[in-house]
């Protein structure tokens, strides 16, 4: 329980932050010697290194959204006693992107769009293996779709959708062809603080969350507000629930849902994503990619990044650094055999150690 | 070899300590100083300042010391220490780990743990005490508070929030939180200040109630779908109710076979889960013993639907079912129905059974669980509380001030009550949690309805434990039980069964018991019972341990606790069933004491508050440094008496003992230093404080 409230406490308190400090970018620059960060002209984040090479934050995008689907099967309703589970396949729609730090200008000119080399021991930058995913849920009214414009596939933001072998039970839920989840939850077996036992738990909460069903299918359009509040959270777990009002009653329906097929595709597919090939400069400017825009911030006074396993943090120097805010969707960055989840910072210090 | 002697010597000298305490301070003395003590300890888990023991004893007339005491409770009970002892016994009772008074964040209680301590929850209950809420708010309170804390603040904000999201809120409260919230830094983390949450007239109050919407008891319970906020509502049957429902697994063969043919992975269809949440539900249905506690758990459950992670702004209707026990001991089922967790709360605080429930916690907490508690006793007391507008501070000055605190009636060989037996049967209960046939023995008595059923369950005890003396081989506990039962356990069985097995009414059973041939040693009465939590004399413990021994050496060296095991030495309960995992001390206590007092008294310390004042001659002739030079021996018999006079009195508190008492008290430390001739004064005066530390006297309250 704790771990997401304090995913979701950093996420409030980062936006709450980046949201004043974007837009008004008062640099203190350098002392000499020092990087000097910008933001250029067409909207790149420009660190220059005092014998003018320049870095920025690469990116690209690779996944086919239909890796992310998965089964879920409906396997309980507390409203039905003969209930008979339903098959149905939940589509995220989702998309990975991967951020890494790479050249802007370099008299080297191959290295110009490549990501630095991932070795902390060699005293280059660290590549950094961040992936966003499109936010499909957040606090708002409306469905948040968060990502970086991928402009050879501007048709992909799309609605999570959930399509079901048949459609019988969920008619008594049914306000037209509108459903309202009022509580959507998610399971996962973790350490109750208090007494130490290992347990399942309902670990995170959306409420209010709204579907549209057309022909077989629902496709979620919004909803009002969560606890834990990302799509890693209202799908991690062996089983999900959802609270829905049938007339007066209230009826509890277990889903259960297979991730490890989800979670095996994409590091499947991860492999594509390391190539240092085909990345492209992000661009901070762009309307089209606004909440981006506002997660980055630059930092010209602090000296100290806290370090957790949510953060990468590449520590150079004492007075400057960069972060950039990632919503980390699906927490796609991997350690062990576990996937963490939620808001991934990067935070990157320059300084004078930097290999030039 | 070393190690058992030592313990053996240990186990030994708590022994001598014990017996020569029931003859002093607890069946005579110097009664209101002893008073006065326990009520300090009591209260703030704290000795009382030595100077007001002086002054209480300087005062000859009955009622001025009657008054000196209404006084100095009246002054503990505005205390901080109080608040914090309060608390931690909420905390008790709701099993969560406990608050540490001074925000020790040692090795036991990682950060996130320290964070939880410091909650909405926690704040509601020390407002009661700090402020002498009624205990009603536990249940009805919807504008909770938060602490001045960023992390946690914010933590628990993303819980209510969601519940008065409306305009209002976003307008009023929330943006005067965010505002809160941006000014704090990370330094603000140790505030102790309090922000209020959620107002009264929010969208969301409809579905709060009091503690049990709290983020910190959500987290204690958690739920599953397959769980279905059981857990929460057998919490409100407890801690509201006093009805205790224990989660067993019932026997059955098709689950047993189906786990079987998965481990072997011969049917994956359907899933496992799946199976489980349909039987589970099925035998929650149809067995009747499933039924038993389900009737009364699952329509207050169903207030939660909704509520899984945190409470939904949305009311579930649900029911309140439970048995009302009638002053004349009969149960009358009440079924009200509720329209929502609010609704739960303030229909609950309108019971009968709330009240007479409540006041049982105090009687445990102040009295003494193991002294009978008559349900006559309970209406009156209820009665009582509900007169004090359910104020807690009022209803335990109350209390502290009645003649069921000052004389309890604890053990009476001719008026041996059920309760007497309520600490021996949660041992025996605890072995058997998971046995749907046997019955739950501390869960209240008769032990059945049916008197035929219990006649059968006591005459089963009897041959169980063997009282009989036939000395069979497999009589209860058996060896692989993990404890024995002692012979005073022995002897408090035999008698309450051969009495008539009474209840705390003093009823004694209609049917004959299989009692003939039954012998016990009469004398057992005088030996001493008295465990960490339950019983009108207790021992020292937990917090309140580490808090005497700081007053004591000033200093916070004792305090240290660096992992699980020495809270159980402590007599910590534990959390996850709220039972001490050790009932009373043992050498693992003492040793830790004398570990204490040897970190304690150091160079650093200094010697001199434990040398008389003015010093002796030889003492006063040498610096402190040189006190090594000093041999215990060479001190004249006027000069040891008055070095152990001077330390018992700040030890044990002045004039705590009977005069009588005290010069036998003096002259056991005198003989236990016999053997220290030739250690140093300092090296003395560690024994001392380690034999006055380690003995009843002390300990005991």
């Amino acid at each position: 329980m704790k771990v997401p409230f304090l995913i979701v406490s950093t996420l409030m308190s980062v936006l709450m932050i980046v949201s004043k400090a974007f837009g008004e970018i008062q640099l203190e620059l350098p002392s000499q010697g020092l990087p000097k960060v910008s933001i250029n002209n067409e909207g790149l984040l420009e660190i220059e290194l005092p014998n003018s090479n320049k870095f920025t934050i690469l990116y690209k995008s690779q996944l086919d959204p239909n890796i992310l689907n998965m089964d879920a099967e409906i396997v309980n309703n507390s409203c039905e006693e003969q209930f008979v589970p339903v098959k149905c396949k939940f589509k995220t729609n989702t998309f990975v992107d991967r951020f890494a730090l790479g050249w802007l200008s370099h008299e080297e000119k191959g290295l110009i769009n490549k990501p630095f080399n991932n070795d902390m021991d060699s005293g280059t930058f660290s590549e950094t293996n961040i992936w966003f995913w499109e936010n499909k849920f957040g606090a708002g009214d409306d469905f948040v779709t968060v990502r970086v414009p991928n402009k050879s596939k501007p048709e992909i933001i799309i609605n999570p959708e959930l399509q079901c072998e048949n459609i019988s039970w969920i008619k008594p839920f049914l306000i037209n062809s509108e459903l309202k989840i009022l509580e959507w939850t998610s399971e996962i077996n973790t350490q109750n603080l208090e007494t130490r036992v290992s347990e399942n738990r309902a670990s995170s909460a959306f409420f209010d969350v709204i579907g549209e069903l057309k022909s077989d299918t629902i496709t979620f359009k919004s909803l009002s507000h969560g606890v834990s509040m990302d799509v890693s959270s209202l799908l991690l777990g062996d089983i999900l629930g959802w609270t829905i009002k049938s007339g007066n009653k209230l009826c509890e329906l277990s889903i259960k849902a297979d991730f490890n097929l989800i979670f095996n595709n994409l590091i499947n597919q991860l492999g594509n994503l390391e190539s240092p090939d085909g990345f492209t400069p992000l661009k901070l400017s762009s309307s089209n990619i606004e909440d981006i825009d506002q997660s980055f911030r630059i930092n010209g006074n602090q000296s100290i990044i806290e370090e957790n396993k949510d953060e990468i943090i590449l520590k150079f120097g004492p007075k400057m650094y960069a972060e950039l805010y990632i919503l980390d969707v699906l927490g796609v960055i991997q350690m062990g055999t576990s996937l963490s989840t939620g808001v991934t910072k990067l935070s990157i210090e320059l300084s004078q150690e930097v290999q030039q | 070899m070393k190690k058992i002697l030592y313990i053996g010597v240990w186990v030994l000298l708590l022994q001598v300590n014990a017996f020569a305490a029931e003859e002093s301070v607890f069946n005579e003395g110097n009664v209101y100083n002893t008073r006065l003590r326990k009520i300090s300890l009591l209260l703030q888990g704290t000795m009382p300042a030595n100077s007001d023991l002086e002054n209480l004893a300087m005062i000859h007339d009955i009622n001025e010391k009657e008054n000196f005491i209404e006084t100095k409770i009246n002054e503990y009970l505005m205390s901080e220490n109080y608040v914090a002892k309060m608390t931690n016994r909420l905390e008790e009772l709701y099993r969560v780990r406990l608050t540490d008074p001074e925000g020790r964040a040692f090795e036991a209680f990682e950060d996130e743990y320290l964070q939880s301590t410091n909650s909405s929850l926690n704040i509601l209950f020390s407002d009661l005490f700090s402020k002498n809420q009624p205990w009603d708010n536990l249940l009805t309170l919807t504008n909770y508070s938060l602490p001045l804390s960023y992390n946690v603040a914010n933590e628990e904000m993303n819980a209510y929030q969601f519940l008065v999201y409306n305009h209002q809120f976003r307008d009023q409260a929330r943006s005067e939180i965010e505002n809160f919230l941006d000014s704090l830094t990370y330094e603000d983390e140790d505030g102790t200040a309090s922000i209020p949450l959620i107002s009264n007239n929010a969208m969301g109050v409809k579905n709060l109630a009091g503690s049990i919407t709290t983020e910190r008891f959500f987290s204690r319970y958690p739920t599953t779908k397959l769980n279905a906020n059981r857990k929460r509502a057998a919490a409100i049957f407890r801690i509201f109710l006093c009805d205790s429902m224990e989660a067993v697994v019932l026997p059955s063969e098709s689950d047993d076979k189906m786990l079987f043919d998965l481990s072997l992975n011969a049917n994956q269809e359907p899933s496992h889960q799946d199976s489980v949440m349909t039987s589970m539900a099925k035998k929650h249905g149809e067995d009747p013993q499933c039924q038993s506690c389900h009737h009364k758990l699952d329509p207050m459950a169903k207030t939660f639907l909704g509520s899984s992670v945190v409470p939904n702004k949305e009311p579930s209707p649900g029911e309140l079912v439970f048995y009302e026990q009638k002053k004349d001991g009969s149960k009358e089922k009440i079924s009200i129905p509720v329209s929502g967790l609010n609704d739960l709360g303030h229909k609950i605080t309108n019971q009968q059974q709330y009240l007479t429930c409540q006041v049982t916690h105090f009687w445990n907490w102040f009295v003494g669980e193991n002294v009978p508690l008559s349900i006559e006793k309970k209406y009156e007391l209820a009665e009582v509380f509900d007169g004090l507008e359910r104020k807690p501070n009022d209803f335990i000055k109350f209390l502290l001030q009645s003649e069921d605190f000052i004389h309890p009636v604890n053990l009476q060989l001719d008026d041996l009550r059920y309760a007497n037996l309520k600490t021996l049967f949660t041992r025996c209960d605890s072995c058997h949690t998971n046995e749907i046939l046997a019955p739950v023995l501390s869960q209240g008595y008769p032990f059945s309805k049916d008197a035929s059923v219990n006649i059968n369950i006591l005459n089963k005890i009897i041959s169980s434990t063997d009282l009989h003396e036939q000395k069979s081989v497999d009589y209860m506990p058996p060896q692989n039980a993990g404890w024995t039962m002692s012979s005073f356990e022995r002897n408090l069985l035999k008698a309450w069964i051969t009495t008539g097995a009474k209840d705390n009414d003093g009823i004694e059973i209609e049917q004959e018991l299989n009692t003939s041939g039954i012998t016990y040693d009469e004398n057992f009465i005088t030996s001493s019972n008295f465990k960490f939590h339950d019983t009108s004399l207790r021992y020292l413990n937990n917090y309140d341990l580490l808090k005497v021994f700081k007053e004591i050496y000033n200093s916070g060296t004792c305090s240290e606790l660096s992992n699980v095991n020495e809270l159980i030495t402590l007599g910590f309960k534990d959390p996850r069933d709220g039972k001490s995992l050790i009932e009373s001390p043992n050498f693992l206590l003492l040793d830790w004491i004398k570990n204490c007092v040897e970190k304690s008294i150091s160079i650093n310390t200094g010697y001199s508050s434990f040398l008389p004042y003015p010093f002796e001659p030889k003492v006063a002739q040498n610096t402190e440094m040189k006190l090594d030079d000093i041999l215990w021996g060479e001190l004249d018999e006027t000069e040891k008496q008055t070095i152990i006079q001077w330390n018992t009195d700040l030890l044990l508190g002045y004039k705590v003992l009977s005069a009588e008492s005290y010069d036998s008290y003096v002259y056991r430390l005198l003989m236990a230093l016999e053997t220290s001739k030739d250690s140093s004064l300092k090296e003395a005066i560690k024994k001392i404080h380690v034999t006055i530390l380690t003995s009843s006297e002390f300990l005991i309250y």
